[in-house]
């Protein structure tokens, strides 16, 4: 009964989002401890964590960096990626979003940023992951791994826990890293995925390829009735009418609840949005304000 | 419409492309040069034979002095007042009545071929061969100096492709020495996780 109530196809997938996010667990997290550490992953999954499948593609960039080698098999994961889906990795299939998005569940009050403060992962990423590692090497305390609160989290914890269960010495991680993620997890309880909209390196690029991606949101605009529901759902502060191809857009199709947007590609005519009316938005926001 | 499919058909489309072209260049050319330590086997120093004193001696490499040693090849204490092992006795020298001398003592070998004297290539009739020179000279003696284990950069058989560099920096199992001279810092089984 509830599905009726939203206007579209992409609205009605959005509300799977979180299972989309948990199956894709499956496949970061090798539950057969399956490693495939030759191979890029396309997510932001730090490679020490003991159950890690692929690469990450920012660790291994940064490592190619302090080498001095151009990291082409990471390179094109990520831009094979991004040109295909864009921002929509960010929010369907990343790990440590998904992380963030369960935190963030929290119900407390969540601020939302001012958009030029999504440029400064444009800066973690040349200076953190390409500057840093290649002028003063992986041993600097800058290098992106040792402050990186993913590695805190998914590898020097399970470690920490694995040595303590065997008894062995705790190795801890340095007090940079762990300060990083004390103020993450403080901070995930009043933004709304703060890595990813502030620091992310890696959101950094694929908010980059949302400008070209294959699949994209698109706004009806013969039928949107600039009713701003739209910008009013979107954790982010984003602007759909507006911004369609924001950077700091993660692709959660939040903003398809109105029912005048949606996920496209142009290989689909995408005529919903003419059958939807104005009173489809006012039962979508009835079901917003219910889910309240 | 036409915008619409340059800007969400054909250049997604050309950045796949270029993706897939990174991609199999990394996955299928792309190869680097990785070394490794390996030990190099000590060479045996060269063990000399003082002919004043009759022991064997090796010469340092710090000094560039001759020093004394045992017959296990480690230097032996000497005494300061003779320079020579305590009680140890050299054996008799070329001018000395008992010995051969080189110089042409009555009693001793002839140097310059006298034959009446010593032979100058060794007859054991005569005294010492007169064309040794006072120094010393090279005798092959069993190397059991102990030294530290030296090591050197060697590559690994063929260049590794960039499959295998993804992941060796998983496990932190690279390090620059300088540019374009890369190091594998683990032999062996490599370690499962990255210690960063």
């Amino acid at each position: 009964m509830a599905e009726k109530k939203y206007a579209n196809f992409s609205a009605r997938i959005a509300r799977w989002r979180i299972w989309f996010q948990t199956a894709f667990l499956f496949a970061w997290l090798g539950p057969f401890s399956t490693r495939i550490h030759t191979v890029c992953g396309p997510t932001f999954h730090c490679y020490s964590c003991p159950f890690a499948t692929f690469a990450c593609p920012i660790g291994v960039m940064a490592n190619f960096s302090s080498l001095h080698l151009i990291p082409f098999l990471a390179i094109g994961t990520v831009l094979l990626t991004g040109a295909l889906i864009g921002g929509f990795l960010c929010g369907w299939i990343c790990p440590f979003g998904f992380f963030q998005d369960l935190v963030g569940k929290i119900p407390t009050k969540k601020y939302k940023l001012p958009a030029w403060s999504g440029y400064l992962r444009y800066v973690i990423l040349g200076v953190f992951v390409v500057w840093i590692p290649y002028e003063l090497g992986k041993d600097h305390w800058g290098f992106i791994c040792t402050l990186c609160p993913a590695g805190a989290l998914e590898a020097a914890l399970p470690s920490m826990g694995q040595a303590a269960l065997n008894g062995d010495p705790i190795v801890w991680p340095s007090a940079v890293k762990l300060s990083i993620v004390g103020v993450l997890l403080g901070g995930m309880l009043f933004v709304q995925r703060p890595w990813c909209a502030l620091l992310c390196p890696l959101g950094a690029i694929y908010g980059l390829t949302n400008y070209f991606s294959f699949l994209h949101l698109k706004v009806n605009k013969h039928t949107c009735t600039d009713c701003g529901l739209c910008k009013k759902t979107c954790k982010y502060g984003v602007d759909p009418r507006s911004k369609l191809d924001e950077q700091r857009c993660i692709r959660c199709l939040d903003c398809t609840k109105c029912g005048h947007v949606s996920a496209s590609t142009v290989l689909m005519h995408n005529n919903q949005g003419k059958k939807s009316t104005a009173s489809a938005s006012e039962e979508t926001l009835v079901q917003i304000d219910s889910e309240k | 419409m036409l915008l619409r499919l340059f800007h969400r058909g054909l250049i997604p489309l050309a950045f796949g492309a270029c993706a897939v072209a990174a991609l199999i260049y990394g996955a299928k050319y792309n190869t680097v040069a990785v070394h490794i330590e390996q030990e190099v086997p000590p060479e045996p120093p060269l063990v000399f034979i003082n002919l004043m004193t009759g022991l064997p001696t090796i010469m340092d490499p710090v000094t560039g002095d001759f020093v004394i040693v045992n017959e296990e090849g480690k230097p032996v204490p000497i005494d300061p007042m003779t320079g020579l092992p305590p009680g140890y006795t050299p054996p008799p020298m070329p001018g000395d009545p008992m010995g051969g001398d080189p110089f042409g003592a009555p009693m001793g070998g002839d140097p310059f071929g006298d034959p009446m004297g010593g032979d100058p290539f060794g007859n054991p009739m005569g005294g010492d061969p007169a064309n040794v020179p006072l120094g010393v000279t090279e005798t092959p003696v069993l190397n059991t100096i102990e030294t530290e284990p030296v090591f050197e950069l060697v590559k690994t058989g063929d260049p590794e492709s960039e499959s295998i560099i993804v992941s060796d920096v998983t496990i932190g199992g690279l390090e620059l020495l300088a540019s374009g001279l890369i190091r594998r810092t683990y032999s062996g089984a490599p370690p499962l996780l990255c210690p960063t």
